[in-house]
Parts: C-alpha cells; sequence; structure tokens
C-alpha cells in the first residue's frame, strides 16, 4: 500500500461516496457507456478492445464448453486481508470488507486489471443505436422498456432504474445458452449441502440477430427464457421450471413440472424476497443475477461511478470443483481473481410503506459488463448479505459472461454458490443453437422431462 | 394362484431391493454413458412411516360391522411400521426418445398374523372366517412384497414444425387443475388411484400414488399456441382402496373389496370390472392475448376406476352375493384453465359428465324389476352430473411469523342434472322411492343435488432454523359445506364432515442428501346424531373415523 492510496482512501472516507463519482462529464465514453481511458493511477487501463474473438490460450477447444485461463500467468499484485483491510476501504464494498474482518482465513488477491469484455460490431452498432434513439426508453416507471433492441439500452443511464435495466439486458449470457450447474450452500457449522443439479437453458430473443426491434416488440419483447431441468439431486430428478420475462411490462409467468402427474402448471408469483428454497434461505427471488425482479418497492438512486475491487477474469473460479471451492466458513479465497475496476453505484431504498427484508441495496455494477457486486442491508441497518457475480468473458464469442454467482448471508453465516459447473464437467455452450418457438411452452418444457 | 402370486411378488420385490442395493455404493448416479447423447439415471427413495392410535373405540362405531377394523390398533397401539422403497430408472437419448421403470417394495413389521375379531360376536357375523386376511390385504399391508410401477416408452417426434410427444407403457398421466384430489376434475378416471400408499406411506409422492395403466398417449404440439391430446387406454386397471378389518377402513366389510363377507352371510364375489378402450381428446390453447394462461377443452368416454357401487347385493335365486361394480362408459365433456390472478396461480374446471354413476343402494334380484332398464348388474343408478373445481396457489413472504409460506387451496363443487337410469336404486331424494332420504340426508348418507367442499393446505417454513435444518409446519384442513355428493366418488367432502393434520417437519441436509423427518397429528370427523326415531347415533362421512385420532412419524430419504 503506498501513501497515495492511503491518502485517497482518507480522502474518499472523509467526503463519502459522492467523492469518487466525481467523472468528467466529457469524458470519451465507449458504446456502452463505460469510461475509456484509465485512470490517473494508471491502475485501471484504458480500454483497448477487449479480448479479441481469436484468444486462444493453451488448452482451449473451441465449442468444448470450457474456456482456459488466457491471464493464468498474471501474479496478484498484493492481497487484502482483515489485517490490512482499512487500507483499501474506499475500494471494497462492506459485504467484503465484513467479511475480511470475520474471517482471518479469507482474502482478497488482487489482480492487475485487465478490461478483457468485448462486444460483437452488431451489439455495438446496436448500442449506438439505443443510445441516439429517443423512443428507446422506459416504461410504466420502469416496470419495462420499448424501442431499445440488441445492446446496452441506457449508455448514458440518467437514473438508477436505467443503469439497471443495463444489468437485466448485459449481453452476458449471449442470445442462448445450454449450461449445467449445481447449486451448494455451507451452513454456519461448514456442513455442505447440493440442492440442486440444473440442466439450464436460456434464451433472450433481445440478442436474436436476426429479428428487427420491431419483431421482437410485437411478441411484447420476450427477453428472457429460462427452462431448468433438474438430474439432481435424486429427490429432485425431473422436476423443472419454465420462466419468461417480457419487456412490456406484464408479470414475469412461471411454471412448474409434477413428477409422477405429468403437467404443467402456472406457479404461484413467487418475487421481491421470498427465499429460493435450494438456496439455504440466503438467495432472494429478486436477488437471481444481483437482481431478478421487479424496481417498484425500492426507490433507485443513481449515485455515480467509482472505482472498485471486484471479481474479475475469474475463469479459474469458474473451473473450480466443489471440494475445492466450498470452505467451511466461505468460498475457497485462493481460486478467485479480484481486480480494480470502474463499477456504477446505484442505491435502492425501500419505499415508505413497502415491505421488503433488504431496506437498503447498494449495487456495484462493472463499467464493461452487467456482472458485478452488492451489499444489502436490513430494516435495522445491518449488514445482511454480500452478493458476487464475477465476470468471466467468454472470449471467442465475446459474451461478457456474468452468468453464477454466490451469497454470504451474515445473519445465518450461511452462504450459497447458485451454480457450480466444475463437477459435472458438463460445460456450458453459448450461442450454440437456437431452440424453436415452442420449446419455451408448457408442452415443450414437459417433453424435456419423462418423470 | 397362491403360488404364482408370490412368485409375481417375490420378483418385485427383489427388483426394488436391487435397484435400491445396487444404487447404493455409487448412490443416486446419472450414468456416464460415454455420450453426451446417452442420459440414464437411477435413484432411490426411502421411507420409514408409523403410525399410532390415540383414541378410545367410540362405543357407536363399534359393531359387528366394524370391530375387526376398530380392533387392529386399540389407544396407543402400533397401526404401522412400514418400510417404503421406491426406485426409478430413466433412460434419455438427446430428449429424442427414452425408456422409465420404476418399482416399490415395501414391508410393515406391525402387521397382525390374524384378523382380530371380537369373539364375544357371533362367529357367523365374521368378515372374515377362520380369521385370515386376504390374499390382497396380505401382499399390499403387510408384504415383503414389490411391484412394477411405471413401465414405458416415449419418443418426441418432430412432424414438420410441429412436435409430438407419444408415450407408450404403463404410466400415469392427470393433466387437469386439481391440487389436492382429483374427484371433480376432467382427469377422474385417466388413470386409477393407489388409495393404499396414501393411507399406509404418508409421504409418498404423486409418482407413487398413482398407478400407472397401460396406454397411449399422445400430445401433439402444432403450434406454440395449440395442442392436440390423445389417451388410449389398453387395460382396466382398478383403484385400490382401504381394505377392510384394518385401522385404515371404518368398515370391515362395506367399501372394503377384499373382506369375504361383506356382511353376516352376504360373501364378495368378483368384482364386476371395466374393460379397457378408454378414449380422451383435448385441445389445448394458449393464445398469446392470455399472456401465458391456457385453456383447453377435452372430451372422454372411460370406464370408472373407482368402485361406483361398491356394496351391491345380488341376490341369486334367493342368495345373496356381494360385487363392487365399475361403471362403463361414462362420457365427459370438460372445459379448464390455467392461469395467473396477481400472486395467486389459478386452476379452474367445469365438466359435464354423462351416464355417471350415482350413490346405488338397495339390492337387487335376478327378476325382472318394473321401471328399471338395462343390465342391472352393470349399472345401477346412472345420471348427468356438473362438475366444478377451483384451485390456488400462493407463496407467503417472509414476515414476523415465519420466513417463507406455501397456501394451497382447492374448492370442489358437484351438482345432479338429472338421474337417467335406474332411478330406484339412487340413494337419494331424487329417486322417487317413497321414504328414502326425506329428510337428513347428509346423516343418512344420501346423495343430494348440490355437494361443495373446500380444503386448504397451509405451511409455513423456518429456513435455516438450525445449521443446515429447515422446519416447516404443513397444515391441511377440508370441510363439507354444502350437501353429500350424488355420484359415488365425486371428491367432494360431505356437509360438516372435516378432516385436519398438523405436522412439524424438519429437513437436514447434507451433501447430495436430505433427511425428512416429520410427526403429524390427524384428527377427523363428521355429522353425527340420532335419526327420527332411531336409538342410536348415526355417522355420516368422516364421523365414521372420529375416534381414530392418529400421530403418525416419517422418516425419508433419497439417493
Amino acid at each position: 500500500m503506498n501513501v497515495r492510496n492511503l491518502k485517497a482512501a482518507a480522502l474518499v472516507a472523509a467526503l463519502g461516496l459522492a467523492a469518487s463519482v466525481a467523472v468528467a462529464a466529457d469524458e470519451e465514453r465507449l458504446p456502452w457507456g463505460a469510461i475509456k481511458a484509465g485512470n490517473k493511477e494508471g491502475t485501471i487501463p484504458a480500454y483497448t478492445g477487449g479480448l479479441p474473438d481469436t484468444t486462444s490460450p493453451p488448452g482451449f477447444k473451441k465449442d468444448s464448453g470450457f474456456w482456459p485461463d488466457p491471464f493464468a500467468d498474471d501474479k496478484p499484485l498484493y492481497k487484502i486481508t482483515g489485517a490490512n483491510v482499512d487500507q483499501y476501504a474506499d475500494k471494497l464494498s462492506e459485504g467484503t470488507k465484513a467479511l475480511l474482518k470475520r474471517f482471518p482465513t479469507y482474502s482478497v488477491s488482487v489482480y492487475p486489471t485487465r478490461r478483457s469484455v468485448a462486444y460483437p460490431d452488431w451489439v455495438i452498432e446496436n448500442m449506438k443505436k439505443n443510445a441516439a434513439n429517443p423512443n428507446c426508453k422506459m416504461i410504466k416507471d420502469g416496470l419495462g422498456v420499448e424501442g431499445c433492441f440488441g445492446g446496452t439500452p441506457f449508455p448514458n443511464p440518467k437514473n438508477g432504474k436505467e443503469a439497471i435495466w443495463n444489468m437485466l439486458l448485459a449481453y452476458n449470457k449471449g442470445y442462448s445458452s445450454w449450461t449445467y450447474g449445481d447449486g451448494w450452500y455451507v451452513d454456519s457449522k461448514g456442513n455442505k449441502a447440493m440442492t440442486a443439479q440444473v440442466n439450464n437453458r436460456f434464451q433472450s430473443e433481445y440478442y436474436n440477430p436476426n429479428i428487427t426491434a420491431e419483431q421482437f416488440y410485437a411478441d411484447g419483447g420476450f427477453y428472457y427464457g429460462q427452462s431448468n431441468v433438474y438430474s439432481g439431486p435424486a429427490r429432485s430428478v425431473g422436476e423443472g421450471n419454465l420462466l419468461k420475462k417480457y419487456l412490456d411490462g406484464r408479470p414475469d409467468r412461471q411454471w412448474s413440472y409434477s413428477p409422477g402427474q405429468r403437467r404443467v402448471r402456472q406457479s404461484p408469483d413467487t418475487a421481491y424476497d421470498f427465499p429460493v428454497a435450494t438456496s439455504g434461505g440466503v438467495m432472494l427471488y429478486d436477488e437471481i443475477y444481483l437482481f431478478g425482479g421487479q424496481m417498484d418497492r425500492f426507490d433507485w438512486k443513481l449515485v455515480g461511478m467509482q472505482e472498485m475491487i471486484i471479481p474479475y477474469n475469474a475463469w479459474r473460479w469458474t473451473d473450480t470443483p466443489s471440494k475445492e471451492m466450498l470452505m467451511d466458513q466461505h468460498p475457497n479465497p485462493d481460486v478467485m481473481r479480484w481486480e480494480l475496476h470502474r463499477v456504477w453505484v446505484v442505491e435502492a431504498t425501500l419505499k415508505e410503506g413497502a415491505r421488503h427484508v433488504r431496506h437498503k441495496r447498494r449495487y456495484y455494477i462493472d463499467e464493461d459488463s452487467g456482472g458485478g457486486v452488492m451489499d444489502g442491508w436490513d430494516a435495522a441497518g445491518k449488514l445482511s448479505v454480500a452478493i458476487y457475480s464475477p465476470i468471466n468473458p467468454i472470449y471467442d464469442k465475446k459474451i461478457a459472461r456474468s452468468a453464477s454467482s454466490w451469497y454470504y448471508d451474515f445473519n445465518t453465516g450461511v452462504y450459497y454458490h447458485s451454480s457450480l459447473g466444475a463437477d459435472r464437467k458438463k460445460g456450458e455452450y453459448y450461442n450454440f443453437d437456437k431452440v424453436d418457438a415452442s420449446f419455451y411452452t408448457p408442452e415443450g418444457f414437459a417433453r424435456r422431462t419423462a418423470r | 394362484m397362491e403360488e404364482s402370486q408370490s412368485v409375481r411378488r417375490g420378483a418385485g420385490a427383489a427388483l426394488a431391493v436391487a435397484l435400491a442395493v445396487g444404487s447404493a455404493p455409487t448412490l443416486a448416479f446419472t450414468i456416464d454413458s460415454g455420450s453426451s447423447d446417452v442420459t440414464m439415471s437411477l435413484d432411490t427413495t426411502v421411507r420409514y412411516n408409523a403410525i399410532q392410535r390415540l383414541e378410545r373405540r367410540e362405543k357407536g362405531l363399534y359393531s359387528a360391522a366394524n370391530d375387526e377394523s376398530q380392533r387392529f390398533a386399540d389407544k396407543g397401539d402400533l397401526a404401522l411400521s412400514r418400510l417404503d422403497i421406491f426406485s426409478e430408472f430413466d433412460l434419455n437419448v438427446r430428449n429424442l426418445v427414452g425408456a422409465r421403470i420404476s418399482a416399490a417394495a415395501w414391508y410393515d413389521t406391525n402387521f397382525p398374523n390374524k384378523v382380530n375379531r371380537d369373539k364375544s360376536l357371533p362367529a357367523a357375523q365374521a368378515n372374515f372366517p377362520g380369521g385370515r386376511w386376504p390374499d390382497q390385504t396380505e401382499r399390499y399391508y403387510e408384504g415383503p412384497s414389490g411391484e412394477f410401477m411405471d413401465v414405458f416408452g416415449w419418443a418426441n417426434i418432430n412432424i414438420g414444425s410441429t412436435t409430438l410427444n407419444v408415450k407408450a407403457g404403463r404410466f400415469v398421466w392427470l393433466p387437469g387443475e386439481f391440487l389436492i384430489s382429483n374427484g371433480s376434475s376432467f382427469t377422474y378416471g385417466m388413470a386409477p388411484n393407489d388409495g393404499l400408499k396414501t393411507s399406509l406411506s404418508p409421504g409418498a409422492s404423486a409418482k407413487e400414488t398413482g398407478l400407472p395403466i397401460g396406454q397411449l398417449g399422445l400430445i401433439w404440439q402444432l403450434t406454440p399456441e395449440l395442442t392436440l391430446m390423445g389417451q388410449y387406454v389398453a387395460e382396466f386397471r382398478a383403484s385400490r382402496l382401504d381394505e377392510g378389518g384394518t385401522f385404515f377402513s371404518a368398515a370391515d366389510g362395506g367399501n372394503a373389496l377384499h373382506a369375504p363377507f361383506l356382511a353376516a352371510g352376504v360373501p364378495r364375489r368378483d368384482a364386476r370390472e371395466g374393460d379397457r378402450g378408454d378414449v380422451g381428446v383435448g385441445i389445448k390453447w394458449m393464445p398469446d392475448m392470455l399472456k401465458g394462461d391456457a385453456v383447453s377443452f377435452w372430451y372422454r368416454k372411460f370406464d370408472d376406476k373407482n368402485p361406483s357401487w361398491a356394496n351391491q347385493v345380488f341376490i341369486n335365486g334367493g342368495v345373496p352375493e356381494a360385487h363392487a361394480v365399475y361403471a362403463k362408459d361414462i362420457e365427459l365433456y370438460g372445459l379448464t384453465y390455467n392461469g395467473g390472478w396477481g400472486a395467486w396461480s389459478i386452476g379452474a374446471e367445469v365438466n359435464y359428465r354423462k351416464n355417471m354413476p350415482l350413490a346405488s343402494t338397495g339390492q337387487y334380484s335376478n327378476l325382472p324389476i318394473p321401471g328399471m332398464s338395462r343390465d342391472l348388474s352393470l349399472y345401477g343408478a346412472r345420471g348427468n352430473t356438473w362438475h366444478a373445481l377451483l384451485s390456488a396457489v400462493s407463496t407467503l413472504n417472509h414476515n414476523m411469523l415465519f420466513d417463507s409460506g406455501s397456501l394451497v387451496m382447492q374448492l370442489d363443487y358437484m351438482r345432479l342434472d338429472k338421474v337417467t337410469d335406474n332411478k330406484a336404486l339412487f340413494n337419494g331424494d331424487m329417486s322417487d322411492v317413497a321414504g328414502r332420504c326425506e329428510n337428513n340426508e347428509v346423516l343418512r348418507g344420501c346423495g343430494t343435488r348440490d355437494a361443495l367442499s373446500a380444503a386448504v393446505n397451509f405451511t409455513p417454513t423456518w429456513q435455516q432454523a438450525l445449521p443446515s435444518v429447515d422446519i416447516s409446519m404443513p397444515m391441511l384442513f377440508m370441510y363439507g359445506l354444502k350437501g353429500n355428493p350424488a355420484a359415488a366418488n365425486a371428491g367432494v367432502l360431505p356437509k360438516e364432515s372435516w378432516q385436519f393434520r398438523i405436522g412439524a417437519r424438519l429437513e437436514y441436509l447434507s451433501g447430495a442428501y436430505k433427511h425428512q423427518f416429520e410427526l403429524t397429528y390427524g384428527t377427523r370427523d363428521g355429522k353425527k346424531g340420532k335419526l327420527p326415531g332411531a336409538a342410536v347415533n348415526s355417522y355420516s362421512g368422516l364421523a365414521n373415523f372420529r375416534d381414530r385420532d392418529y400421530i403418525n412419524f416419517t422418516y425419508s430419504t433419497a439417493f
């Protein structure tokens, strides 16, 4: 830790978060709204195009479902632990600081910042179109979006809700994906439970390169289709669920399959702070992928930008099996790569009279992608949750992947990994194929499980 | 017969045990076939149940007609100590073709060797001469025994832009909107029901409580919005009901299809069963304007899987004998809706059934009876009926009392439109038989024109109440609001009959396992009272179980 950083930390601490937001308005921006230049200290480099789609580190095999770490030779610049956390206080989320103070075994290894995210040309073109299109806007008080298509909708977000929509519509899973992940939680005593083995299919017509914005919105704006079929644990094999989200502001629709009766029924509207059953009570329905619900119960404020140390370029983390990943009280810090990046800071405060277990949330969203970090506080103002959605680009397809998250619950000491893919070694497949429209119907869904 | 049955029994049990033991070392596994195109999985559920009776016998519920059932377990006695194993094997080739086999095995170490008859009653009134259990009872209650459940193959076939899903073999398919019971659903009788599993193995999933029936099932999705469905059933299988002489049946012989005697001097003979050949066709429509909601229409023609006239007494030249009759050729027109309403998921159904078997009564002889039509031995009273259900599910978010909760509700309604055949056998006022059901219809067990009942299932949950332990408190309450259903198995509770269950469930998770422990208290009651001029009480519906409160312990896990 050098003196300059210390001074900066002290300054930020004195002025509060707002001080760190000072960014020159005429700063050159990238099509998705990120600042092109590096920082003054040189600890964040200027953006130079990200990883090219020709990136091919040793061991890389196209369409194998695995992406070796192209920065495997990088060495950490420094390591933050509970002992020196205060020196980096202005660059860490409240959750990260609390974890470092709570566990002497926990650490944050900071690597050189690599702005690895890149987007396909057609997505970049769409981002520019969205920025220039006055009809690309939120509707129904932020419940939906219209006019925007195929790229970051609001490269110059004017408020918190627009910044959240940038995250919800980020190109972080491509147009379609097949992924195979296992959900694990670890309780405060170190007991580990594998609660779900999911075969996940995702598709977003928002990123369908073969349709126009008009065609997309004519169908209501089907931007999120997801089908999960369980292949484990034994008690859950053959169960499944289907989720459809539209941009026109209609409520999300979910269906579930009942083994034995072989029927698909619409599920009740599980939303807001309903805990996901497989998460050990840690993950709430509107916290899937940092945020995955409706914004109506909170007031959203775009605080600005700041520099923050967040999980980034964490391919090794993605490839770590559960045995090595899951330590008794926290995930294995040695497999995680952290970097200093600029993040959009969005604060959500529970509206007067509205009900939710989180009374305040602060999102730190990576300027180059939709991944990032969240802190959540309860009614008493106590830090209750930390969420991390690391960014590990699918470099050969230029997808800013942040498709898996982990959660720490400060009240119960339980932590949860939503999707560990390394145990089954089945890989992840992005923009691999297209399914027909009946795939995301109850019948199409029922065809994929016979139990 | 005896021998072949025991061989069959042995084979089934051996299979389930072999599947279970075979899978134990590797646990639940997805077999690595070396090809990502082929997946296989084998999973096994193990469940132990114990049930203890908590209440003393009620005098009015003790007679020659239910002495054996009452004496099966006295207050404080174990009524059940049973192990169930259920194994499932699935094969899937690229979601294009596949097969599934499941098998069940069970053993109740507590089951008595002999029927416990009241020896102070005349021997002639015994429902079980010699105190021997019928084979059926011994096999399904005591075991050790087993059977195959699902055995079918399936394929997804692309025809142009459409996809046809075909299933052939033994399986259960119940695509209705019911959540608690399907008596009011258009799916009534699409597959028989294993009522024994429901009673004897609390905690059994729908995969175990439905009885697979040999059929061809087609789901042909023409467009994302429009789907055609069809069913052809290639065999007859009857639902299983609680057997007489056990804790789970109110009566020794009545409605208990394998007790040798229905009543003193009335032996039970082979049931008059239905035939193969049920057909059903349906169309489901999910138009864009409904935003995810769906409506469907079904036509079915089928034979009843439940005994629609369980206690038919046939006077054959002066000698009475009893038969259970399964009604044939019921026609059904059904409409369903599934969708969302605010935070609720809603299901609704209305169906009209022609030639529906009605609650039938009395005896008949092989002599012609004026005013009766058709073959009495097969028909009983028939009529046209309306059935409707409304089901709803909602979730409750975190509040002061619990972390999360689920609420499941179902309303069941039936209405007798008209009696079409054998009116004189209808056990109701509309039979026009002088004096029958002229008052106290519910207490007399008479079918009424309308019947309505409600069921609510509420489960609050406390997640991580202890490390890796979720605690929940499932509660079930069912109540008859109006009348007594005119159709025998309409799935509507008689007025004032009710059932309440409350449990404490503890789920401990470790690795890929969940160990689930549950303690449940159950109680039932119904309308009870003296009919005009009667010296003793009459009991209707669940009042027959009002002295059988119980406590049930369940442990289950899967690997």
